[in-house]
């Protein structure tokens, strides 16, 4: 039995129209519970991008609901709105990393920035580095990194504040296949950490060929035009 | 909320002293701000700068040496009253006379700017001092008119002030700029790792406040150096009687209204610097 504390998210009946009057979700409902991975597959402009923002309020629904962490994202205060956006981690694509700082110090600059110091930052620091396997590179600028591990520092970044979950967009495009490895390992090291990850990625192909169940893939209609 | 508040404020002030060139002259444009502005405010205008000079009598009463000065002071009270005289004054014997020459006794001085009147009043002072006045002199001066500034200087000021407050707003831009360029990695980090647009503006706003408050440091320096410069000059006390009792109005300046210029100037400057500049992942402002 499934109970509201295991839910990360939970979107019922999203519907969004563009102010163009295209309709981009058709009552479109799913579950992501702690634990779990999910992807959202679709080709371009098929609203992969317009999800992940209408989950964390960056726009706001023509129709449905959104709740994260059992919380009506739609009818908080945007106080409370930022109180639970700092538990919403968001890995954007491009990834933005500090280039001229080293692992740790990318972590660091969140966690301070964020107002996390002490024991606290500590774990999560340490927490976010094993999670993705970057303890052994975090003395290492960003910029000496490779494509996928900055990919995965950006993954890093958005887990080291103890995040519900995890939105990734897009964090397979333009890698090797052994970077798309490498950053598949982090998101499942994330799930298994008790993290829920819902990812985006226009390759339809992606979730099958890493293992991933068919329950945990939600297709977008093609035809979409954000 | 402010937490993470006071990080984000030092790393972004950190990062415009790496483009100190471009803030420094905001400081100074912003300076200049202040210093047209406080020129608006304590010059006066003239309005007899070129004028005649202004004549003047002075009549010199040489006292009696048994004089008391219970007697002398009464006198002077006496002679006060009296029509014409617009100013009364003591010279001790060896003090120096307006206009020249010491004075060989113990005197009074009664200024009166009707000429005509002047040996009336002579002999009124006279009749009425009878031994206590030894002798009556009459010096005849001319006084040099009051120094003032054209009456279009308040409108130059007034012009400079306008040109000096855009001054800042383009300086400020491009500073802004620059900072924005050299961090838009950290800006863009935070505004993805969640935290509130506030910050990052109040980033900017406190960094571009505490410039200003360095304008206006500068301008202090200039404004108290200059004081001491040219302090004890009569034409300065004429042109602007304010600057030299002026008190607290320059630490006000300096210390109140430089960071709450630069402040805003930054925050004008952020606005346009941010003006269609693209979010990471189309992250806008969530709380709109």
């Amino acid at each position: 039995m499934v109970g509201t504390y295991d839910i990360a998210i939970q979107v019922s009946e999203l519907c969004y129209v563009t102010p163009e009057g295209v309709a981009v979700f058709d009552e479109l409902s799913f579950t992501l519970l702690r634990e779990e991975i999910k992807f959202v597959i679709g080709p371009p402009l098929s609203g992969k991008t317009l999800l992940l923002r209408l989950i964390m309020r960056e726009l706001y629904p023509t129709r449905g609901q959104i709740l994260v962490a059992g919380r009506n994202i739609l009818r908080l205060s945007p106080r409370k709105l930022y109180r639970l956006r700092e538990r919403i981690g968001f890995v954007p694509y491009p990834p933005v990393t500090l280039p001229h700082r080293t692992v740790e110090e990318n972590l660091r600059f969140k966690l301070r920035a964020l107002g996390i110091e002490g024991e606290r930052a500590e774990e999560g620091l340490e927490r976010a580095l094993s999670l993705t396997g970057l303890s052994p590179l975090k003395e290492l600028h960003a910029y000496e990194l490779g494509e996928g591990d900055r990919r995965v520092l950006s993954i890093a970044a958005a887990t080291c504040n103890d995040p519900v979950v995890v939105l990734c967009d897009d964090p397979f495009r333009d890698l090797s296949p052994q970077d798309q490895e490498r950053v598949i390992e982090a998101l499942r090291s994330l799930q298994r950490g008790g993290v829920a990850v819902l990812a985006t990625a226009r390759d339809t192909s992606l979730p099958q060929r890493f293992g991933f169940p068919t329950e945990a893939v939600l297709s977008l209609r093609p035809e979409v035009v954000a | 909320m402010i937490r993470g508040a006071g990080f984000i404020f030092a790393e972004l002030l950190r990062a415009s002293l790496r483009n100190w060139s471009r803030w420094l002259v905001f400081s100074l444009v912003l300076g200049l701000v202040l210093a047209s502005g406080s020129a608006l405010a304590l010059l006066q205008e003239g309005k007899g700068g070129d004028g005649p000079a202004r004549e003047y009598w002075i009549l010199v009463l040489g006292l009696s040496p048994e004089l008391r000065d219970e007697k002398v002071n009464e006198l002077c009270w006496e002679f006060w009253a009296l029509d014409g005289v617009t100013r009364v004054s003591y010279r001790f014997a060896g003090d120096e006379l307006p206009g020249g020459g010491t004075a060989e006794e113990r005197c009074i001085l009664l200024w009166t700017e009707d000429g005509t009147r002047a040996e009336e009043l002579a002999k009124r002072v006279r009749a009425r001092a009878g031994t206590a006045i030894t002798r009556v002199d009459i010096i005849h001066r001319l006084a040099a008119p009051p120094a003032s500034l054209p009456p279009l200087s308040r409108v130059v000021a007034m012009v400079a002030l306008a040109l000096f407050a855009f001054a800042t707003l383009v300086v400020g831009r491009v500073a802004v700029a620059h900072t924005l360029a050299a961090w838009r990695n950290e800006w863009d980090f935070l505004r993805c790792s969640g935290v509130e647009p506030w910050k990052l503006w109040g980033a900017f706003v406190g960094a571009a406040a505490v410039w200003g408050l360095l304008g206006g440091g500068v301008f202090l320096l200039v404004y108290e150096g200059i004081k001491l410069a040219v302090g004890n000059v009569a034409a300065v006390g004429q042109i602007a009687p304010g600057y030299l009792t002026s008190g607290p109005f320059p630490f006000l300046v300096a210390f109140l209204v430089a960071p709450l210029w630069g402040a805003a100037a930054g925050g004008i400057a952020l606005l346009l610097s941010l003006h269609r500049r693209p979010c990471p992942g189309g992250l806008g402002d969530p709380a709109a």
